[in-house]
């Protein structure tokens, strides 16, 4: 069965009008405090559940004990059928080399895989800091290395890029947001209503979709996608 | 890889001692690389039935013993899903957070000895009928 997104999040069907094509690879931006882990692990936790895949979710930024801890404060539960891969172990035992992140990121799906032949979801948090542990010389190509990776393998996968709030319209223009398929975009908004939290999607390739922002809304009862902002 | 490796040699604490090649013994490398890259689980569970180590010490292990550097990428993922199956435990070292000591459980170590036993089994069974 195929993973749905649709439905992952409470109102996420107001933005996608038809579902996200197996193997996407979508890029999820936003500045810090957008929700941008938190979308991520409900999309892919959501989507899982539903679909009795096997997806794998890669944190270098948080520990996996403190990412539960923050998911499980938004109301946020793990499929059984998600893997965490925490990268803090290989990052803190080898702190002094100079480590190939990207080749070993490929092994880790390759494990993963060849462990559940119905691996479908994979989720990477972030990109930025994947590339801070890289190689720096030949940091491009292996970008594209990643990409034709996570394409050969058929993953929909969900790729987090930090944005910081200055640099919004910059990053639009980033090489990851021209080769994914897809780019969320999460993001604060000032008006007369106070401050929102905000959802879009400006690009999904062969999906319908709405290009204006909604609001993104969290309580108890976990995320919602609520209306048009504007 | 040599580099790699030889961070290693620089590094050995233990006095293990690492024989250098020669050109002959290059069919026999490349057989033994597969055999520890395929196998990698049971030389991981052999390393750890002997004592308790972490990720960093077991890959060093593993190339000062047989000459084969693994990656982190095929050797984490494997103590991790180990550890979630109840074979390992992983517990931080003593006045050392940084560095975590996987052990076998009493269960997981009943595990080892099995599959390292039917691993030396079948290589000896092996060896015996291309003999014959």
């Amino acid at each position: 069965m195929i993973a749905m997104f649709r439905n992952a999040i409470d109102g996420l069907d107001h933005l996608l009008d038809s579902e996200i094509p197996q193997g996407s690879i979508v890029v999820v931006t936003g500045a810090e405090g957008t929700l941008k882990s938190s979308v991520v692990f409900k999309l892919v936790s959501s989507a899982l559940a539903a679909s009795g895949e096997h997806g794998l979710y890669l944190t270098l930024d948080q520990s996996k004990e403190s990412h539960f801890e923050n998911m499980e404060s938004l109301g946020l539960e793990k499929s059984e059928s998600l893997h965490v891969f925490d990268y803090h172990d290989v990052r803190r035992e080898w702190k002094d080399r100079e480590l190939d992140m990207i080749r070993i990121t490929e092994e880790i799906i390759d494990f993963y895989k060849e462990k559940y032949d119905n691996l479908a979801l994979f989720a990477l948090d972030s990109l930025e800091s994947l590339y801070s542990l890289s190689e720096k010389a030949h940091m491009r190509k292996s970008m594209y290395q990643l990409f034709s990776k996570l394409r050969d393998d058929d993953l929909t996968s969900f790729l987090i890029v930090e944005a910081p709030r200055s640099e919004i319209l910059v990053n639009r223009r980033r090489p990851e947001h021209f080769l994914a398929d897809g780019v969320i975009e999460l993001g604060i908004i000032e008006g007369k209503g106070g401050i929102k939290r905000y959802i879009q999607i400006p690009k999904m390739r062969a999906t319908k979709h709405a290009l204006d922002k909604h609001q993104l809304l969290v309580d108890e009862d976990g995320i919602h996608v609520l209306g048009s902002i504007y | 890889m040599a580099k790699e490796g030889s961070l290693f040699i620089e590094k050995d604490l233990d006095g293990d001692e690492h024989d250098s090649d020669t050109s002959c013994e290059c069919e026999y490398k490349n057989y033994v690389e597969k055999i520890v890259r395929i196998n990698r689980e049971v030389f991981l569970l052999s390393l750890l039935l002997q004592r308790n180590m972490c990720g960093y010490e077991l890959i060093k292990k593993i190339f000062l013993k047989w000459d084969v550097l693994l990656s982190q990428g095929t050797v984490y993922p494997v103590l991790y899903s180990f550890e979630d199956e109840g074979i390992l435990r992983a517990e931080f070292g003593r006045g050392d957070m940084r560095t975590k000591i996987y052990s076998l459980t009493p269960e997981g170590r009943e595990v080892a000895q099995k599959r390292v036993e039917d691993f030396i089994k079948a290589v000896e069974q092996m060896r015996l009928l291309m003999k014959k």
